[in-house]
């Protein structure tokens, strides 16, 4: 039993030891946190949809991000788009600070918390041209035009086709192909 | 079909304490650890949103997410033993069947025995039929009705879609049933609208081992969402050469099954399976005359099929009702029947099972409440009637209280089932759940579970051994055989068990979880002879010994299994399971069992389960994994002494290096069983010499299209 355990111990050193072989690579785990999984899906946007040339004042003018109140999205949303572009447009995140800001933006996000502070009496998000996307649970066909809510473990977009082909965006087939349809 | 498995956490909980050796063992190496990884200081988030970013839309969605605030009932909110096997869990692991990754859990045996022969148990009693547990793939059981045991090898799902498998050691009867006795395994694949698009992979490894899925997914037209699939798996003996059952026993197995779901948590679903497979291998018979034995080569097909649909329905938030049926269909030609001068070795099985269940919530409680109904026929070639079929019913009812500000959850329930066999049997169950804090909880549970007689122990009809005449075990002129008749008397195997177990999460870092049983068990099965049938005046003199099963024998297991979970640094995580497991048994002083090697005794005392996942770069990952088991006892109850020693300790190491190419394209290498050659398990039903498992590699492409 005792070379047993010795050859035990020998080995769970080397494995750890191996571990310790790629340190600073700096990489990542395997639990993910809710925002993080938003923002990289709300990057993916920039992609998967396409906004009509117009709604930029130059072909080399930003893509604007703008996330109401949400802090942890905010940071995580920074970090992903950082140095990226999507169609010559470089990506940004600009700081909201009251509703007026939010006419500039090409994706508006709000955290569900926000989510009746943030709609008007009348439901909806009084006529902004940005796509708009919330973390609420579920999507019941009005307010945001995307939710990111979690089925269990796992972040599942919820899209409102019609309200978002009413904004005058384009859906890519393979963001439908993964996302669900809204309730009725 | 059942109510624990809603919502349960992917996270795993975790820890570590046992007999000192390994403790320190244990602390030496995560102190270790612990120096290692405090000098390569933090790193920032940026590494992993880099790897969300690289995964296509498809894998996003299948990303888990931390849900500790989110879901109503949490793992750790549960009060039984149980851990959850994920997605990623499987992938990691490198396994290239279920029974492989279930090693993981704390609690279980697993021992392979030969290309495609598993034992696997839970808190001890193991074999390759292991008769004490429930297994289910989807909601559909998958033991069989005529012995109780699992076929590992009729089993096969596309291991990428698995969502994850949940295994709960200890009875739950209540909930799910006969045969629960030691613990249920709950492979759960995923729903249709989470596998929208192709997925094509292949691997290859020694042993001529080759295996290639191709699956396709698509949503449909009114909000569902189906897949397809088909497999394809090859494999030759990963044993050392020189053995029985050995070089020519290659096992070829073809499957293709689909599944649609429309609606989510309250909707439809539609699945089913068919396979065909072949074992090059010998067929075994014994001859009263000259030569006694034969053997020669022969194809063994088992083939399958099987539909399952499935409904949820009702408003999910008082009341949610699961209406479920499926059909079941099977049939095998075994090695050896043992059957005298007969080559008749054909066994088939039909089920058709039908379950209702409703969940009712009210303020402070939640009752579930259900009826069930199962229609069996079996015709096995060496069963005395041939052709059997039978009904089963049963109802269950389990109220859940929630006091103290929810703190304190109470569950009592029980189950009435009505068998052909042993006719009703009740089942009950007792069960708190005590939460200490956010991060602590408490729970013990005490539960009584019954093991139903099964067709083949009331009326099988074989010769296991034939003893030539003027052999070094048989001096008379003429042979002797040792055969086994089923008795009708055969009763239920039942089952008492107190359980304990606490959780707790340190520094959002470490979870623990640990769980210690007692059970006694009551009217085991032993094998008693009866007066030998002398007849030496026909053409072919024989004596015969036949012996029957009888419930003469008690025992008593207890033991404590310990899950940890480390997340060391945001790259390196550490998972470890530590199981004790002691059996005592306890024969009738009239039995005249003689088995030697009884399959009850085969539990290692302890086992141990170490696994470092380490990504790197984004796109790399490496993953190692130890496992120790201890010396595997057999415990003759004939033998004053007790145990004797059969099968030595063995420690072996799997790796897994993968890289993730592209969003499309993954590749990985294995490695499994290294650290040298050993023998895990040797089979009741399996002759010759236990099979020396060697080590065995392979080489995987993912592509998703």
């Amino acid at each position: 039993m005792k070379s047993v355990c010795s050859k035990t111990l020998r080995v769970a050193l080397m494995t750890l030891m191996l571990g310790v072989a790629p340190a600073g690579a700096g990489a990542a785990s395997a639990q993910f946190e809710q925002h993080e999984v938003v923002a990289v899906f709300l990057f993916n946007f920039s992609h998967f949809i396409t906004w009509p040339d117009s709604r930029f004042e130059a072909p080399s003018s930003p893509f604007r991000y703008c996330v109401v109140e949400s802090q942890t999205v905010a940071d995580a949303l920074a970090e992903v788009i950082e140095g990226e572009s999507s169609g010559g447009h470089p990506l940004q995140l600009v700081p909201v600070s009251g509703p007026e800001d939010l006419n500039s933006c090409h994706v508006v996000f709000w955290s569900e918390a926000d989510q009746e502070r943030f709609l008007g009496a009348d439901n909806t998000t009084n006529g902004l041209t940005a796509l708009t996307v919330t973390d609420s649970e579920d999507l019941q066909c009005e307010g945001a035009m995307i939710a990111l809510g979690s089925t269990g473990p796992r972040v599942r977009p919820i899209i409102n086709v019609a309200a978002v082909i009413a904004a005058g965006l384009q859906i890519n087939s393979k963001l439908m192909s993964i996302a669900q349809p809204c309730d009725g | 079909m059942n109510s624990y498995t809603h919502d349960w956490a992917s996270k795993q909980q975790a820890g570590t304490s046992a007999p000192a050796r390994r403790v320190r063992f244990s602390l030496a190496a995560f102190m270790c650890a612990t120096v290692l990884a405090a000098g390569t200081g933090e790193a920032s988030q940026t590494g992993r949103l880099d790897v969300l970013k690289q995964l296509s839309l498809e894998d996003l969605i299948n990303v888990e997410v931390s849900i500790a605030n989110k879901s109503p009932r949490r793992l750790t909110d549960v009060a039984a033993a149980v851990f959850v096997i994920t997605n990623e869990d499987l992938v990691r692991s490198g396994a290239t069947s279920i029974p492989e990754a279930l090693r993981m859990v704390p609690g279980l045996q697993v021992g392979r025995i030969d290309n495609r022969n598993w034992a696997v148990g839970i808190r001890g009693f193991n074999g390759r039929f292991s008769n004490k547990l429930l297994v289910q793939i989807d909601g559909r059981s998958i033991y069989t009705p005529q012995f109780s045991g699992v076929y590992w090898d009729g089993q096969d799902v596309v291991l990428q879609d698995v969502d994850r498998i949940e295994v709960i050691r200890g009875p739950g009867a209540t909930l799910w049933g006969a045969n629960a006795v030691n613990g249920i395994i709950n492979i759960i694949t995923r729903d249709a609208s989470e596998t929208v698009g192709s997925l094509l992979a292949a691997d290859a490894g020694d042993n001529r081992a080759r295996r290639v899925v191709y699956r396709h997914g698509a949503k449909l037209a009114n909000g569902g969402a189906y897949r397809a699939y088909v497999k394809y798996a090859h494999q030759d003996s990963p044993f050392e050469d020189g053995k029985p059952f050995d070089s020519d026993q290659d096992y070829l197995r073809r499957q293709a099954g689909f599944r649609a779901d429309w609606g989510g948590d309250r909707g439809v679903t539609l699945q089913g399976d068919i396979y065909r497979s072949r074992i090059n291998s010998y067929e075994f018979s014994y001859t009263l005359a000259p030569p006694y034995q034969r053997s020669e080569p022969g194809i063994l097909p088992f083939d399958g099929e099987n539909l399952l649909l499935r409904w949820n329905y009702g408003d999910g938030a008082v009341t949610g009702n699961t209406l479920q049926v499926y059909y079941d269909h099977h049939e095998r030609d075994e090695i050896s029947n043992g059957a005298l001068d007969s080559d008749d070795d054909f066994f088939e099985e039909t089920t058709f099972d039908l379950d209702w269940q409703q969940t009712r919530r009210y303020d402070n409680q939640q009752l579930v409440w259900g009826l069930g109904y199962r229609w069996i026929q079996t015709y096995a070639d060496f069963a005395r009637d041939g052709e059997r079929s039978n009904h089963q019913f049963s109802a269950f009812v389990q109220d859940e209280w929630r006091l103290l500000d929810e703190r304190l959850t109470l569950t009592a329930g029980a189950k009435l089932e009505r068998n052909p066999y042993s006719g009703v049997e009740f089942q009950p169950s007792l069960r708190g759940h005590w939460r200490l804090n956010d991060d602590s909880s408490l729970w013990a549970a005490v539960s009584r579970a019954v093991r139903a007689p099964t067709r083949l122990e009331q009326d099988i009809s074989v010769v296991p051994t034939l003893l030539p005449p003027f052999s070094s075990s048989n001096p008379l002129p003429f042979p002797v055989f040792l055969s086994f008749e089923g008795d009708p008397a055969f009763d239920s195997e039942s089952a008492e068990s107190m359980e304990m177990g606490f959780r707790t999460v340190i520094h959002d870092a470490v979870s623990l979880d640990l769980a210690a049983f007692y059970t006694e068990y009551e009217d085991l099965r032993t094998v008693e002879l009866r007066d030998p049938i002398i007849n030496i005046s026909g053409q072919n003199p024989f004596v015969d010994v036949p012996s029957s099963p009888e419930n003469r024998l008690a025992a008593q297991s207890h033991g404590v299994e310990v899950a940890a979970d480390w997340q060391i640094a945001h790259w390196w995580r550490l998972r470890s399971a530590y199981t004790y497991t002691r059996l005592d048994i306890e024969p009738d002083p009239t039995s005249t069992d003689v088995t030697r090697e009884l399959p009850e005794g085969q539990v290692p005392e302890h086992q141990l389960s170490l696994r470092s996942s380490i990504n790197f770069n984004g796109s790399w990952s490496l993953d190692a994994w130890l496992r120790y088991v201890d010396e595997l006892p057999t415990i003759s109850p004939t033998q004053a002494s007790g145990a004797a020693v059969r099968i030595p300790s063995y420690t072996a190491m799997d790796v897994r290096l993968a890289w993730q190419a592209s969003p499309e394209i993954s590749l990985s290498l294995a490695a499994r069983d290294l650290l040298g050659s050993h023998t895990e398990f040797e089979s009741e039903f399996v002759g010759g010499e236990p099979i020396k498992l060697k080590s065995s590699y392979y080489a995987q492409l993912e592509w998703r299209f």
